[in-house]
């Protein structure tokens, strides 16, 4: 494992667009409570160097929420998203759901505006964490549309109590295929720690398959409110 | 032999509970991080002095003050706002 691949897992703060106690890489029908805020800053990037931003998160009802996301620099694409959780089933230990998903990316500086849409399901026990995603990216200009496909698995090592530290380990299986005819494969480990309400995900996605670069990283810092 | 030592172990949580204090049967409770939305809902309200969750047994337990009453249609609203499912309230002030 080279350097530069190690500094990308320790750094302290890293990017992810991703909500709450959903996947790293992946999209997750994580939602917010009524009224709450969720505020994250974080790192994104690869060998070739990374970027800093923020992201904030309302919850308008308890299944329906709402995000923005800034670059810290002021000079990378900003990004408005909603989800919306329209079934849930709740257990004893045990919740599973299911989110529509839109993503709208308004990058300036290379005058373009792409979209995402898509389904997430997720499934969350004390132990056990599986989510599925299916999303559609319309990319603006003359570059293919992109179809996103997302499997991931968690693991909470050590189950404790509502005070206690959380951690949940877990590995996503990231597929991009363009429409255009290529397709690119990452497998992508990743950890998602919290104590209360404030939380650290980790995550670093190696290409499998397809004509992609090397690794790319990611980290959230976040809390709720 | 599961369930009988399941509604004995609620029955001791009841027993349990202090005067001034609810416990609530919560589906959904998964994982600290999501449950601390219910904390945060819950310590809105006037007169409740604190909030824990036992999130194995799906429990969460409100120490209110003195005279202070939680209703049902309330707690329903509550929990859903914030992303669960009540289930009913187990333990009630003496």
């Amino acid at each position: 494992m080279s350097a530069r691949l190690i500094s990308l897992l320790v750094l302290p703060l890293l990017w992810g667009a991703a909500q709450a106690h959903d996947p790293i890489f992946a999209v997750g029908p994580h939602v917010i409570y009524r009224g709450g805020v969720q505020t994250a800053f974080g790192w994104r990037g690869d060998e070739g160097g990374g970027k800093l931003a923020a992201d904030l998160t309302y919850g308008l009802t308890g299944d329906l929420a709402l995000n923005l996301e800034l670059p810290a620099d002021g000079a990378g694409p900003v990004e408005a998203a909603g989800k919306y959780r329209f079934w849930r089933r709740d257990a004893l230990r045990l919740q599973e759901s299911t989110a529509l998903a839109v993503r709208l990316i308004d990058d300036r500086g290379a005058n373009r505006r792409d979209a995402v849409v898509g389904l997430t399901y997720g499934y969350e026990s004390r132990t056990w964490y599986r989510w599925a995603a299916l999303r559609y990216r319309r990319n603006a200009g003359a570059r293919d549309d992109v179809l996103l496909m997302d499997l991931v698995l968690g693991r909470r090592t050590w189950p404790g109590g509502y005070r206690d530290p959380d951690w949940v380990w877990m590995v996503e299986w990231n597929g991009v295929r363009r429409l255009g005819g290529t397709t690119d494969g990452y497998l992508s480990p990743g950890l998602f720690w919290t104590l209360r309400n404030f939380a650290v995900k980790l995550g670093v996605q190696l290409p499998v398959a397809g004509n992609v670069d090397g690794p790319r990283g990611r980290t959230t810092l976040e809390w709720h409110w | 032999m599961k369930r009988v030592l399941w509604i004995l172990t609620l029955a001791l949580w009841a027993q349990a509970a202090l005067a001034g204090e609810y416990v609530m049967r919560v589906d959904g409770l998964a994982c600290p991080f999501c449950a601390y939305g219910v904390e945060k809902k819950l310590k809105r309200l006037e007169g409740v002095k604190g909030v824990d969750v036992d999130l194995d047994r799906g429990l969460v337990r409100v120490e209110v003050q003195d005279g202070v009453t939680l209703r049902d249609e309330r707690l329903r609203e509550l929990f859903r706002d914030a992303g669960f499912t009540y289930r009913g309230t187990v333990a009630r002030p003496q």
